[in-house]
Formats: C-alpha cells, sequence, structure tokens
C-alpha cells in the first residue's frame, strides 16, 4: 500500500525510501496510523525535515493516496474539483449537488477527519460503533455510504490501507478489552490529561485536513518556489540555506611547553595544562555588481539577505561593490566613488575567506576580456579564483538563459556559478562547504597515541 | 509502562496535537525527535514537561560550539588518572621520607579504570528506563558532533571505553531524546533521517491566550485578550527579534504584577520584556509616542491571524 509512495515523494524533492515504509507499518501496528487523516500527519513527521518541505509533501500525499494531483500554482480546491476521485464521490454521495466550495471542504474532512482518540478503538463496520456516542467518525457503522466511496473510486492502495487499518482496529479492540496491550486506558495513563481541558483543545475530531489546508493556503509553506530567483518572499528560504555555511571552533589542546614549567615548578610533578586553540574562523566577502539596471532590482534583497545574516558572521562579513566586472579595484560604499580598495590586498588577506560574487555577469565581451588600463576583469577573477578556493558566483540570471551568453560561459569556466535562488545558494553553500572540508583534509595531522 | 500513552501536556505546558503526535511517533520508534521552531516557542520546554509529565528523570545537555560527543555520551579522563598517578608516586615518596602528609585521592584508584569514567548526560538516560534526554541547540555544536550523534542513535547501545561495559537500550526502554535546534547552521542530511521532525509553528492568538491562562489561571480575561492583541500587533510591525511566547509570558507576568489596565497597553508598559534588540528601539520610541496602532499600516488591520 505504501509502496510507491517513496518514489512520489522522491519526485516531489523529499527523501524516503524502504526504511520509510518499514516505519510507517511499525506505527501502524502499534495504532497510531489508524485512517489517512492519521496518516498524513504520522507520515509528516518521518519525511518533512524543514518548514519548506510542507507544501511538496502534502503534493505527494494528495497524488498517491488520493489520486489528486496539484499542479504547480493550482489551489487545492481547484486540484480537488478537477480530480476524478472527487468527481466519482460527489456522483456516488452527493447526486445532485453542485460542487461548491463547501461540498469540496465535506469531502476532504470526510477523508482526512480523525478518529476521536488514539485510546478509543477505530470504529469497525458491524462493530460496536462510537458513533452512537455523539462522536463523529468517518467510516463507522451507520455510513455504509463510505464503503460506496471506496469502490467507486479505484484507487487500490487506499482501499488496502483502510483494510489494513479494520484489521488493526479489530486486533486494537481485543487488546484494548484484554488490558490495554498498546493502548493506555485512562486509569494506567502516567500523563496528566489536565491540560486538555484546561486548553479547551477539542481532541476528538482534530482534523489533519485543516492542517493540510493551513500548509497549502500559506506562503511560508508553499508558494515558494525554491527555484524563483531571490525576492522579498523567498528571502528567507535563502537565509536558511545559507546558515548551512560551515563554521570550524576552538579546542581544547594540551599546552606541553605550559604543562612542563608548571611541572618543574612543582618539582616534578607535571599536572597537565590545557589551553584553547582558535580554530579558523568564518570569515565572508560579498562582491555585488551594482552597476547595470538589470541589477537594481536584486540589489536590495541580496544586501538584506547578508544584512541578516551579520548576526551570523559577527564581524567578519565585509561586502564590496564593483560594476559589471571586478577589476584591480572594488569599492566599500555603494556609489562607488568614496572608499576604494585594491583587489590585491584583499587577495592577500587569504584563503580561508569564503567569497560570493553577485552579479549578471553579462556584459560585452571586450568589457571582460579588454585591458583599458592594468589587468582586464577576466585576469582579476582568475586570480581571485586562484587566491580564494572557497568562492561562488550567485547570478540572478536564471540558469536555462545562461548558455549563448559568452561572458557568463567565461567567467563560469573558472569560477563555479549558481543561480540567486534558495536552491542555488543552498548548492553555492555546500559547494564551499566542500572546498572547505577538502582544504583542512589535506592539512590534518595524524593524531599522536596517548 | 505502555509505549502508546499519549502526551497531553502538563498544567504549565500546553501541547498542539501535531506535536503530541510527534511526541508518541517518537517514543514508539524510538527514534529521537528534533524539533525546531522561533526561540521563545518552547523547544526546550517540551522535554520538561514530557519528564514531569511522566514523572521521570530529566538529562539535559545543552550543545556549545565546543561541546564533544565524548561528553554527551562516556569520557574517560586520563588527565584526572594521570594526575592521581602523579599523587601516587608522591605519596610513596611522603611514606619513605617517613612524612605524615599524604595527597587525597578522592577515594579513587590509579588500577581502578571505572574510576575514571564519567558518565555523560546520554549513557545515564540510557541506563534509567524511559527517562527523558533533553540534548538543547545541537546547532550549535560543530558539524562532527551531530555526525557522531548519528552513530550513537544507530547503535543505541554504548560500549564503556577502557572497561568494556556495555550499557543497551532496547527500543521499549529508550529515553525519550529530543533534540532542539535553531537553525543556526543546517544539520546534515543523514542525521534529519534519523529523527522524526517537527516545527514548532508559532502559536495562534487563540492559543496563545489559552498559554497564558495556563500560566496565570487567575488573570482578567479582558488583560490577557488585550495583552495577546497588542502582543499580535507588535509581531507585525518589522522588528529585528521579534518577541515569541516567552516573552509574552514575562509581560504578562509584568502586567499583572504592577495591576496595568487593558486600556493602557497600547504605549506597550513594560517594553524591556519584548523588545530586546538595539535596532527596535526606534520602533519602541515611536510605539511610545503614538502607540501600536498607530504603526500598523490600514491594510494589515484586516486581522492578527
Amino acid at each position: 500500500m505504501f509502496a510507491g509512495f517513496p518514489a512520489e515523494l522522491r519526485k516531489n524533492g523529499l527523501h524516503a525510501d524502504a526504511r520509510t515504509i518499514a516505519q510507517l507499518y511499525t506505527l501502524m501496528s502499534r495504532g497510531l496510523i489508524r485512517d489517512l487523516g492519521s496518516l498524513y500527519s504520522c507520515a509528516e513527521r518521518l519525511v518533512v525535515k524543514d518548514p519548506r518541505q510542507r507544501g511538496p509533501y502534502t503534493v505527494a500525499f494528495f497524488s498517491h493516496f488520493l489520486d489528486i494531483p496539484i499542479l504547480p500554482g493550482q489551489s487545492l480546491e481547484e486540484a480537488v474539483l478537477r480530480s476524478d476521485t472527487f468527481y466519482h464521490w460527489r456522483l456516488a454521495q452527493a447526486p445532485g449537488r453542485q460542487p461548491t466550495p463547501e461540498l469540496i471542504d465535506e469531502f476532504l474532512e470526510r477523508i482526512f477527519r480523525r478518529k476521536p482518540d488514539v485510546s478509543q478503538p477505530a470504529p469497525v463496520p458491524g462493530g460496536p460503533g462510537l458513533n452512537t456516542e455523539g462522536i463523529e467518525v468517518p467510516f463507522s457503522e451507520g455510513e455504509a455510504a463510505a464503503d460506496e466511496f471506496l469502490t467507486d473510486h479505484s484507487d487500490k492502495d487506499l482501499e488496502e490501507l483502510l483494510r489494513r487499518m479494520r484489521e488493526i482496529a479489530e486486533q486494537q479492540q481485543e487488546a484494548h478489552r484484554g488490558g490495554a496491550k498498546y493502548i493506555g486506558t485512562g486509569g494506567t495513563s502516567p500523563y496528566g490529561h489536565d491540560g486538555r481541558s484546561a486548553a479547551g483543545i477539542r481532541v476528538g475530531g482534530r482534523s489533519a485536513f485543516l492542517s493540510a489546508r493551513v500548509v497549502l493556503g500559506n506562503p511560508r509553506y508553499f508558494p515558494v518556489d525554491l527555484n524563483a530567483v531571490l525576492s522579498d518572499d523567498n528571502v528567507d528560504a535563502a537565509l536558511a540555506a545559507l546558515k548551512g555555511v560551515a563554521e570550524r571552533h576552538s579546542e581544547l589542546t594540551l599546552d606541553i611547553d605550559e604543562t612542563i614549567r608548571k611541572g618543574a615548578d612543582r618539582g616534578g610533578l607535571f599536572l597537565p595544562q590545557l589551553t584553547q586553540r582558535e580554530e579558523e574562523t568564518l570569515n565572508v566577502m560579498l562582491f555585488i555588481d551594482n552597476g547595470g539596471f538589470s541589477m537594481d532590482v536584486h540589489i536590495p534583497v541580496v544586501r538584506a539577505l547578508f544584512r541578516k545574516m551579520k548576526t551570523r558572521f559577527a564581524h567578519d562579513l565585509r561586502i564590496f561593490y564593483f560594476h559589471n566586472v571586478i577589476r584591480e579595484t572594488v569599492f566599500a560604499d555603494e556609489a562607488r566613488s568614496k572608499e576604494p580598495v585594491s583587489l590585491e590586498s584583499l587577495l592577500r588577506e587569504g584563503k580561508h575567506h569564503r567569497v560570493f560574487i553577485v552579479g549578471d555577469a553579462s556584459m560585452a565581451p571586450y568589457e571582460l576580456h579588454g585591458h583599458g588600463w592594468g589587468k582586464s576583469g577576466y585576469e582579476c577573477l582568475r586570480q581571485m579564483a586562484a587566491a580564494f578556493p572557497k568562492i561562488a558566483w550567485l547570478n540572478p540570471i536564471r540558469d536555462g538563459s545562461w548558455y549563448g551568453t559568452q561572458t557568463v560561459e567565461d567567467i563560469r569556466s573558472i569560477i563555479p556559478m549558481f543561480p540567486l535562488t534558495p536552491r542555488g545558494i543552498e548548492k553555492a553553500v555546500h559547494h564551499l562547504n566542500r572546498q572547505a572540508t577538502a582544504a583542512s583534509d589535506k592539512l590534518r595531522l595524524p593524531e599522536l597515541p596517548l | 509502562m505502555p509505549l502508546k500513552d499519549e502526551f497531553w501536556g502538563t498544567d504549565k505546558y500546553l501541547l498542539d496535537p501535531e506535536l503530541a503526535d510527534a511526541v508518541a511517533i517518537a517514543r514508539t520508534l524510538g527514534l529521537p525527535l528534533l524539533l525546531e521552531g522561533e526561540p521563545g516557542t518552547g523547544k526546550t520546554r517540551l522535554a520538561e514537561a514530557i519528564a514531569t509529565a511522566m514523572k521521570t528523570r530529566l538529562y539535559e545537555f545543552p550543545v556549545t560550539s565546543e561541546s564533544k560527543i565524548e561528553q554527551l555520551v562516556v569520557d574517560f579522563d586520563s588527565i584526572q588518572r594521570l594526575t592521581d598517578a602523579q599523587a601516587t608516586i608522591l605519596n610513596v615518596q611522603l611514606q619513605q621520607a617517613g612524612l605524615d602528609q599524604r595527597l587525597d585521592l578522592g577515594g579513587r584508584s590509579v588500577d581502578q579504570l571505572r574510576d575514571y569514567v564519567k558518565l555523560g548526560p546520554l549513557a545515564r538516560a540510557y541506563q534509567d528506563p524511559g527517562s527523558v534526554l533533553l540534548i538543547d541547540e545541537i546547532d550549535k555544536g560543530k558539524r562532527e558532533f551531530s555526525n557522531s550523534l548519528l552513530y550513537v542513535f544507530s547503535e543505541k547501545r554504548i560500549v564503556i571505553p577502557y572497561t568494556g561495559e556495555v550499557v543497551e537500550a532496547p527500543v521499549e526502554n529508550m529515553p525519550v531524546i529530543v533534540i532542539t535546534s535553531n537553525r543556526e547552521q543546517a544539520l546534515p542530511s543523514a542525521f534529519l533521517r534519523r529523527c522524526i521532525y517537527h516545527f514548532i509553528a508559532f502559536p495562534t492568538p487563540e492559543r496563545l491566550r489559552a498559554i497564558v491562562r495556563l500560566h496565570f489561571p487567575a488573570a482578567d480575561d479582558q488583560l490577557v485578550a488585550a495583552a495577546v492583541s497588542i502582543f499580535y500587533q507588535l509581531r507585525e510591525l518589522k522588528l529585528d527579534k521579534k518577541p515569541a511566547t516567552a516573552e509574552m509570558l514575562n509581560w504578562f507576568a509584568y502586567l499583572q504584577a504592577k495591576g496595568i489596565a487593558p486600556a493602557e497597553l497600547d504605549r506597550l508598559p513594560g517594553s524591556q520584556t519584548l523588545i530586546k534588540s538595539h535596532a527596535d528601539l526606534g520602533i519602541l520610541r515611536d510605539i511610545q509616542q503614538n502607540g501600536v496602532a498607530s504603526l500598523l499600516r490600514p491594510k494589515s488591520s484586516r486581522g492578527v491571524n
């Protein structure tokens, strides 16, 4: 039943494999997954490792378990409305009713409604239904209609899921009567239930559909297109990616000189002395092309992004500006007039800097290769690439349009280039971190035997 | 203890249903629960609340940039042993010199390796079935730290160095492991894969009111409603450091203690509990002169939900 689910998740850029399936089965056997609602939230806990992934996860879930594809940019309502699943359900369950938003809500509510409580056995058709107690449950005795829903649409996975769920529910009922094997009854529960009532949390019928709805309606989770060029909307996503910049820290080491000196002072009693050794700290240089009109729109966002990073980089972020291509002089002020800085002095500052260059890299070839006075821009960039192993170029132009622009190709051949999108920044950061570990591996000394 | 009891919060911790699910899943699969969310939304508090509710012990390990996996799991104190060895020699020399003075070894013996084994919070939690282990702010640690943790989690047992003793925790007895992160740096994806993940969303106004009432049962309803409303307006302003639940509770404690009336809240008395960034002092001055509402653009008056 879950067999194709990991593949569907992977298709949406999430990580899932056979282990995920095994875990879902475990959760089922322990009664944590009882219906689609709890399946939705349990699988989410296993698969989603970042709030940004909730949207793609929901898409995969709807596609796999409900056969409802949600196309990019489509709202949940539209997707449901256009799906066969909904069409068949409507024919069987609500003949003659118009597909209004209310009916869509009803449909989703029906699918996603959760059992009243974990400590209650899931109701079985023909079994002692809970609905007599006034608690609504989706697939209980009185609702034979629900079964029609199953037979009506030919989603085998869903059918299998519900069959399994009924089995488990049966097992659980026995367990429940037999003495709370899986299910803690009120009396033996070590947990206080006070919080629930005091809070007024409505436990019964809490709906994962609402959660899905929140995800789909919320720009924080959903329409953030990780491949869209950086804007105010996705700057936070980019920020999260930038935070992946690895950092090394100080370490306690044995200070041999101090140990010997103090030991000698003590008349031969050697007590190890420890000191803190500072390791490489994080230094970031950011070069922004604020020349052409094409760059204007991106500058405030880029600057805001790295400003926010200042809290992280502490005092070690420096921003420089250039026009079109970096030549022998860059500027620390935005107007590119007051504070010139020679590139050579920056190059001397050392390998350990992480360097980001933001620019569209598009210009007339002579601007890149022409000498004019001094070195050509291309030559300067080559020097930078040689001086800073941890360097990346971020380009606001969509990477599909890079090919064919001569200067983009030229620059890309010496400096790794990534699109200026949250995902592109993430890749750039990964690249820099790999460079960082490669460099430190070379320097690592064999450990001294103790 | 039954494995699958649900945890529903305590008299000081209001659990949302999704988080309750996450706790139950983590316990069932014996996997650590990784919590992320804005600072001040109760990530650390959760571990404390679970321990209180389960009436078991809480083992804590705050991670810093200098944390090493040995400190969390188990460490062998070679330095102490070296010191003791030196002291033992000195004691022999003192004895040979016929002096009475001896250096105190604190009951340790250089030959007893066990005396130098220092169990970390994780090893102690493993030995204490059903306990709760909190690994706080894992993102502050080095990358190697979370990578080593991976190994520990996958083994579910610990071999004590030198003595060779084994501490095992079968799934049923696994401590509930709660890990918190503020996302200061991304965690290795292999690590994420072995965790149950939950992002604590910022509470809705309705929930926040419930949380305030939970902490201040005797609070005046009007004051709660007014304070929460102002609080959300404040969060809508472009503040450098947005106040979160923890700040709200501190602020409310202040409001109650001072007996401040709902009508006075607009000028933000007790702002020190809410505004904590130097960069926000300009906005604070505006608020104190004109009130919070004046700073909100008309279009954001559509509601604070």
